[in-house]
């Protein structure tokens, strides 16, 4: 719970904050496709470096929820190398993919902690086919944020109740994941209502700050684009273990 | 005569095929009313207002707005929504954006408003709740009271004629609970008609200007909150708890042999007149 509150909390208030979200996509945009695009050895790492320096130097966000935030995409990434390296048995193959969605997901995670969410969605929803994408990625965003809350307060209540037996602890920890269950229907029935009431149109629209365009963002995305792209082709076949 | 602009007429209501949870209940609100709903917890306060917003369609029973009676479809619903707000009682459930701004405009920009329009009634409303200080917090670092004044200025933004509020009070402290009440009482006096179901009846007697005490759905007593609440018989029936000033009142006329009715005060200061007046008549007379 703290570590979202703490992300959401940045993406707020960041050097970056006060710049268009579309500006910001686009740079993420751009280094993503280096990390999906260019041979994974030297230049995903290349791209990890480089979000990396975006996030805490540039946009002055703290290095270690940089770290926290990136920690679920590799472990996600790690998830799905393992059974690579146990059928392929290919170790360097499975380093690439590693490196390869490390990169893109540091690039992910450059947007996710520059820009809040309620920004990002609102500006995708001016994409028309993503409205109703968009529309349900708000709501379970917002009810997931909810369900946390009560998972929050329903492990204090349940950890003051249980003593110090570890086995009455799981026990009481398994009759709060059912409770939990039962109060997340009788949320979302809530905040049903709560929706029918601030909408008579037949589909949500979300406000966004006005921000401000930045020359340097786009100007960093398509030269810096470019010239890590040209690197790459002069310099290629110049390191070892592709 | 004042304009009526919600009205309620013979309403029922039930969940499934249990009893009524509201039992032909009428209601009459015309601009700036100040009306208390009262009662136990299940007496069908919640039910009730979300009647009156359209959340439930009544099983019989009319409802009219501004005189003209609205149907129970989509559309009915819809007028309603427009013309009536309410804000529910935990403000979590009804917050939906990232930072007061953007939820306080939320509303009017899902009403149909364009983005210049939304934005200008969305500031107005925070302006209104003076709340201008918290506009670019974000929601989760707001206290409890915070969101409640959000939660109202986001209905506020939407214009509404009418204003329902459910328990607006519990939660808060002191200062909170004051703050808000100061705003609603603007509201009012702008000619809002505001219910507000709760179980505080200091807080009824204080503020509202009518009264309407719920048991198990159907009204058992309506009228000025002074004469409603100074009924004991009531107040043990219905749980509810007597206010605080009716009760030393109360005992103040029996310790001066006086009529209890002859003083009603609704704020302490009315009591200290009464009192002061009471005593100079009495001159001599043992308190």
């Amino acid at each position: 719970m703290h570590v979202h509150h703490t992300l959401e909390d940045t993406a707020a208030n960041n050097a970056w904050t006060a710049y268009r979200p579309a500006d910001k996509a686009l740079l993420c945009g751009c280094l993503l496709s280096l990390a999906l695009v260019l041979p994974a050895w030297p230049w995903a790492l290349c791209v990890i470096l480089v979000s990396f320096a975006f996030a805490c130097l540039w946009a002055q966000v703290p290095y270690l929820l940089w770290a926290r935030a990136l920690t679920p995409a590799l472990a996600f990434g790690l998830l799905g190398v393992l059974p690579l390296i146990w059928m392929d048995g290919s170790l360097q193959r499975a380093i690439h993919v590693m490196l390869r969605s490390s990169a893109a997901g540091s690039a992910l995670v450059l947007l996710v902690v520059t820009s809040p969410a309620g920004e990002l969605l609102g500006t995708a929803q001016r994409i028309r086919s993503l409205r109703p994408l968009v529309e349900i990625t708000f709501l379970t965003l917002r009810f997931a944020t909810i369900l946390r809350e009560c998972a929050a307060s329903a492990s204090i209540a349940f950890h003051c109740r249980a003593g110090e037996r570890r086995w009455r602890r799981f026990a009481y920890s398994l009759q709060a994941v059912g409770s939990l269950f039962m109060r997340s229907l009788e949320r979302a029935r809530r905040m049903d209502n709560a929706l029918a009431l601030r909408t008579s149109m037949d589909e949500v629209s979300f406000w966004v700050p006005a921000r401000r365009s930045s020359w340097k963002l786009r100007l960093t995305a398509f030269a810096g684009t470019g010239s890590v792209a040209c690197a790459a082709f002069l310099l290629r076949g110049a390191f070892p273990w592709r | 005569m004042a304009l009526r602009i919600l009205e309620a007429e013979a309403l029922c209501f039930a969940y499934g095929k249990q009893k009524w949870a509201i039992d032909h209940v009428n209601l009459a609100l015309q601009e700036g009313d100040r009306l208390a709903l009262l009662g136990a917890n299940g007496a069908g306060k919640s039910t009730f207002l979300h009647l009156l917003i359209g959340l439930h369609s009544p099983c019989s029973g009319t409802l009219r707005l501004g005189g003209s009676p609205v149907s129970a479809d989509a559309n009915g619903r819809r007028l309603l929504r427009r013309s009536v707000g309410l804000v529910l009682q935990d403000p979590d459930d009804q917050l939906f954006a990232d930072s007061v701004e953007a939820d306080v405009i939320f509303g009017p920009l899902n009403s149909g408003l364009d983005r210049d329009a939304a934005e200008a009634a969305g500031r107005s409303a925070i302006e209104t709740m003076r709340i201008s200080h918290l506009a670019t917090r974000r929601i989760s670092s707001l206290s409890l009271g915070e969101k409640k004044r959000v939660a109202l200025a986001g209905v506020l933004a939407m214009s509404p004629r009418v204003l329902l509020l459910d328990e607006p009070t519990a939660g808060l402290d002191h200062r909170g609970a004051e703050a808000l009440l100061a705003a609603l009482e603007e509201r009012s006096a702008e000619g809002i008609a505001i219910i507000l179901a709760t179980h505080d009846s200091d807080l009824a007697l204080r503020w509202a200007t009518r009264a309407m005490v719920l048991e198990e759905g159907r009204v058992i007593a309506e009228g000025a909150p002074a004469d409603v609440l100074q009924d004991d018989s009531l107040c043990l029936r219905t749980g509810i708890r007597q206010p605080a000033l009716l009760e030393v009142s109360r005992r103040l006329c029996h310790r001066l042999s006086l009529d209890p009715g002859s003083c009603l005060p609704t704020s302490p200061a009315e009591l200290a007149g009464w009192l002061t007046t009471a005593v100079s008549v009495r001159e001599g007379a043992p308190l």
